[in-house]
C-alpha cells in the first residue's frame, strides 16, 4: 500500500497571505532605504515557490493548487511553478465555466510540454455569477462531462468535432503540441458527488469532505465499481507535534476544524496507515504556516510513513 | 515623446537562419544536422525544453534594451500565458506583452489571471488583444462567433474585466457576459491594469479600439496606408474624448551593408517552394488585415526584387515563415531611418523581430536603436 503525499498549496491562510507582500505601511521596521528595491524585487510568488520548493525537497509527490475566490489565480501559480520545481506533480483547480474547452486544454499542452507531463487537473464545477459562471449546479455534470470529453479529443492528431450544450469544436485537435504528451489526469471532487459517467472520465477521486475511516472503505468501493482504475485522494488538514502536550498546545491555539487530523506524529502516521489500508492513494495534507508545516509533515509524517514502509 | 520597443518571442518553434523556412530550435524538428533538439541529450529527456530557449530570447531582449516581447497565439503555438508565468522570474525587467481573444477566457478569470500575474512579474503584464482571425480557425478555438459579433464581444470583455479589477462589486448583465458582485481580492485589484494593444482593421475592430485601446496595433503596411490608417484612429479616438498610440508589429533584416541583407531575402526566396508561393494567395479567414497585404501579388513573383514594395520595404516574408508579407530589409542605417520615417508617420511603438530571435536581439538591439533619433528611443540607460 504505496501512499502518495501531495501538499494542498493554499494562497489565502492568514498566516501565509502577507508573506512577502509590501502594503503600504507594512513592515515598518525595514529599512527605508531598501523599501523600493524590496518591492521590486521580492513578491509573494518568491514565497509560493518556496513552499513548492521545500515540498519537494521534503519528500512530496504533488502539489494540488487549489482555486480559493480569495486567492492567487491557480493557472498563474501553476506556470510560476514549472522552472522552480523538477519533479512534484502540479494538480491545478480547473472551473470549466472559466475558459473555452479549447482553451483549457491549450493552456495543459504548454504545462505538459514544459513540466514533462506533471499537470493534473482538479475539477472545481460551478462558480456562480460572481465568478462570471451563470451555469446553474445541476447542468455543471454535463458541462464537466463535455470539456472531459473534449479534452480526451483534442489530446491527439484530430480532427475532433464536439457540438455540445456548452463547448464547440471544429476539426479541432492539438497535434504534435501533445504527440508523447500525457493527457492531464482528472482529479473530481467528492463533495460535487460526480455520477458514475463523470467517474469514468477521471483518474483521482479527492474525499474533500471530512469522512469517519469507517466510512472510507465503503465510499472507496462504490467509487471503484464505477471505474476500477480509480485513485482515492483525501484533502486532510493537519496539525500534528511531537508530543501528546504540544498537540494540546497547538490545539488550544489553533481551534482546528473537526476533520483535522490531529495528532502526535506517531499517532497520525498510524492513523494514515489505517487510510491506505482502507484503500486510500492519495494524502492531500494542508495547514496555514506552511513553510514549516511542510517541513514538520515532510520529515516526521513522510518520513516515519516510508521508513516503516521501507522496512516491511 | 518616448518609444517603446517591444521583441517577439516565437512561440512555435525558430529557425536559426532566415533562408531556412524549417523551424530548427523547438522540439518539432528531430535532431539532425543543423537542429537544436532541446529536451534530448543522447536520445533521452534532459529535463530542458523548448521553453527555456525561450527564456534565452526573453534574456536576449532585455539585455539588449528591449522593453518587453509579443508571445504571439496561433492554434499551434504554445500558451502565452503559461510562458510569461513561467518566465516571470526568469527575467527582471521584460514585459509579457499576452495576445489573446476574449473567446479564451471569461472576463473573470482573466481579471483573476492578469492580476495574479501582475503580482508575479511586478507589473509586466501587456496585453495584445487579438479579435480578427475567424473562419475555420476560430472554430478549432471553439469559438462559433461571427466577425461583428466578436467585436461586439470584445468590447464588452473588456468593460467586463476592467468593472470586476477596479469597480467590484461589479454587476452586469449584457449580451455575453453576465456576472454579479464580482470583484477581485484586494491583493490582486490593488495591482494596475495591463495596458492594452489592440488589433484589427475593420470597421467594428476600430469602434472597439477607440473606447478600450492603449495602443493601436498594426502590422507594417504600405507607409501612406499606414499613416491613413493611424489618422483614422486617432480621429476616432478623439471623438469619444480619448487617447490612443499607435504600434507598428514589423519584421526587419538589418546587416551591416545593403548588400548583406538583401543576400539573406535572395536566399531565403531561393528556398521557397513553388507550391508555397501559389498557396499564398489562398489564405482562409475573415480578417480585413489579411485581405489587406494578400493583394500584394506574391504568388507571381519569379524573383525577390518583384516584392520590394518601396525602398527597404519587402513584401515576401510570410513565403519565409507565418506571418504578415512587409518587413524592412536593409543596411543598419537605412533600417533605422525606415523605423524613423514611421516614428515620424505617427508609430508609438514597435514590436519588432528578426531571425533568429535570439541572436538577432543583440544586433537589432545594438545596431538599429542606437540610430534612431536618440531622444526617441526609450532605452534602459535613459530610464537610469
Amino acid at each position: 500500500m504505496a501512499l502518495s503525499f501531495f501538499w494542498n498549496l493554499l494562497t489565502t491562510s492568514p498566516a501565509d497571505r502577507r508573506r512577502a507582500e509590501w502594503g503600504d505601511g507594512d513592515r515598518a521596521w525595514a529599512p527605508a532605504r531598501d523599501a523600493a528595491s524590496r518591492r521590486l524585487q521580492i513578491n509573494h510568488y518568491d514565497y509560493l515557490t518556496q513552499v513548492a520548493r521545500v515540498a519537494e525537497l521534503t519528500g512530496f509527490d504533488g502539489l494540488v493548487i487549489p482555486d480559493e475566490p480569495d486567492g492567487e489565480e491557480p493557472w498563474i501559480v501553476t506556470g510560476t511553478l514549472l522552472r522552480e520545481t523538477r519533479r512534484l506533480e502540479l494538480v491545478t483547480a480547473v472551473a470549466p465555466g472559466s475558459a473555452s474547452g479549447v482553451y483549457h486544454a491549450k493552456m495543459a499542452s504548454s504545462v505538459q510540454r514544459f513540466s514533462g507531463d506533471r499537470q493534473g487537473w482538479l475539477i472545481d464545477g460551478v462558480r456562480g455569477l460572481s465568478a462570471g459562471d451563470p451555469v446553474v449546479p445541476q447542468d455543471s455534470p454535463v458541462r464537466t462531462g463535455e470539456l472531459l470529453t473534449l479534452l480526451e479529443g483534442l489530446w491527439g492528431d484530430g480532427p475532433f468535432d464536439q457540438d455540445g450544450e456548452h463547448f464547440i469544436v471544429e476539426k479541432g485537435g492539438l497535434g504534435g503540441l501533445v504527440k508523447g504528451r500525457r493527457r492531464p489526469p482528472v482529479w473530481l471532487r467528492q463533495s460535487e458527488a460526480p455520477g458514475a459517467d463523470l467517474l469514468a472520465h477521471a483518474e483521482v477521486l479527492l474525499l474533500d469532505e471530512a469522512r469517519p475511516v469507517d466510512a472510507l472503505a465503503d465510499l472507496i468501493a462504490d467509487a471503484r465499481r464505477a471505474n476500477p482504475s480509480l485513485r482515492i485522494a483525501a484533502l486532510l488538514p493537519l496539525l500534528t507535534r511531537a508530543e501528546e502536550r504540544d498537540v494540546a498546545a497547538e490545539t488550544a491555539y489553533l481551534a482546528p476544524s473537526p476533520s483535522t487530523l490531529v495528532g502526535t506524529y506517531d499517532t497520525v502516521t498510524e492513523n494514515l496507515r489505517g487510510f491506505a489500508a482502507a484503500g486510500l492513494d492519495i494524502a492531500v495534507l494542508s495547514a496555514p504556516d506552511q513553510v514549516r508545516e511542510v517541513h514538520i509533515a515532510g520529515e516526521q509524517i513522510i518520513g516515519r510513513f516510508r521508513a516503516v514502509a521501507n522496512a516491511a | 515623446m518616448s518609444i517603446d520597443f517591444y521583441w517577439r518571442i516565437p512561440t512555435h518553434g525558430c529557425s536559426s537562419s532566415i533562408r531556412e523556412r524549417s523551424f530548427n530550435r523547438g522540439d518539432w524538428s528531430p535532431l539532425a544536422p543543423g537542429n537544436q533538439a532541446p529536451g534530448l541529450a543522447n536520445g533521452e529527456p534532459d529535463g530542458t525544453s523548448y521553453l527555456d530557449h525561450m527564456a534565452e530570447i526573453a534574456r536576449a531582449a532585455e539585455i539588449s534594451g528591449f522593453v518587453g516581447g509579443l508571445l504571439p497565439s496561433f492554434p499551434m503555438t504554445d500558451d502565452p500565458w503559461v510562458i510569461s508565468a513561467a518566465l516571470a522570474r526568469a527575467t527582471k525587467a521584460f514585459r509579457f506583452m499576452i495576445a489573446f481573444q476574449p473567446g479564451f477566457l471569461d472576463p473573470v478569470r482573466a481579471a483573476r489571471m492578469s492580476a495574479s500575474l501582475q503580482r508575479a512579474t511586478n507589473g509586466r503584464v501587456v496585453y495584445n488583444i487579438i479579435t480578427g482571425g475567424g473562419g475555420p480557425s476560430q472554430r478549432w478555438w471553439g469559438d462559433p462567433f461571427h466577425h461583428d459579433d466578436r467585436y461586439g464581444r470584445t468590447t464588452e470583455f473588456l468593460d467586463v474585466m476592467k468593472g470586476v479589477w477596479k469597480d467590484g462589486p461589479y454587476t452586469h448583465k449584457g449580451r455575453f457576459y453576465e456576472v454579479e458582485n464580482a470583484a477581485l481580492p484586494p491583493a490582486l485589484a490593488s495591482e494596475d491594469l495591463p495596458t492594452v494593444y489592440f488589433s484589427g482593421s475593420s470597421e467594428a475592430a476600430l469602434q472597439s479600439a477607440a473606447r478600450h485601446a492603449d495602443y493601436y496595433l498594426s502590422w507594417l503596411e504600405p507607409f501612406a496606408q499606414l499613416a491613413q490608417k493611424f489618422e483614422q484612429v486617432k480621429t476616432r479616438t478623439a471623438e469619444i474624448g480619448r487617447g490612443i498610440k499607435c504600434a507598428i508589429r514589423v519584421e526587419v533584416v538589418a546587416r551591416r551593408t545593403e548588400e548583406e541583407a538583401w543576400r539573406e531575402i535572395e536566399l531565403g526566396f531561393v528556398n521557397v517552394k513553388a507550391e508555397s508561393r501559389e498557396a499564398f494567395g489562398g489564405r482562409t479567414g475573415d480578417s480585413v488585415g489579411v485581405r489587406r497585404l494578400s493583394g500584394l501579388g506574391v504568388a507571381d513573383a519569379r524573383d525577390y526584387r518583384d516584392l520590394i514594395v518601396s525602398p527597404n520595404v519587402w513584401g515576401g516574408f510570410s513565403l519565409l515563415r507565418p506571418g504578415p508579407a512587409l518587413g524592412i530589409v536593409g543596411s543598419y542605417e537605412n533600417v533605422a531611418a525606415r523605423l524613423d520615417e514611421l516614428i515620424g508617420l505617427g508609430a508609438d511603438s514597435f514590436i519588432l523581430a528578426a531571425t533568429p530571435h535570439l541572436e538577432e536581439a543583440y544586433r537589432v538591439g545594438e545596431e538599429v536603436l542606437p540610430l534612431l533619433g536618440h531622444s526617441a528611443v526609450q532605452r534602459l540607460e535613459a530610464a537610469e
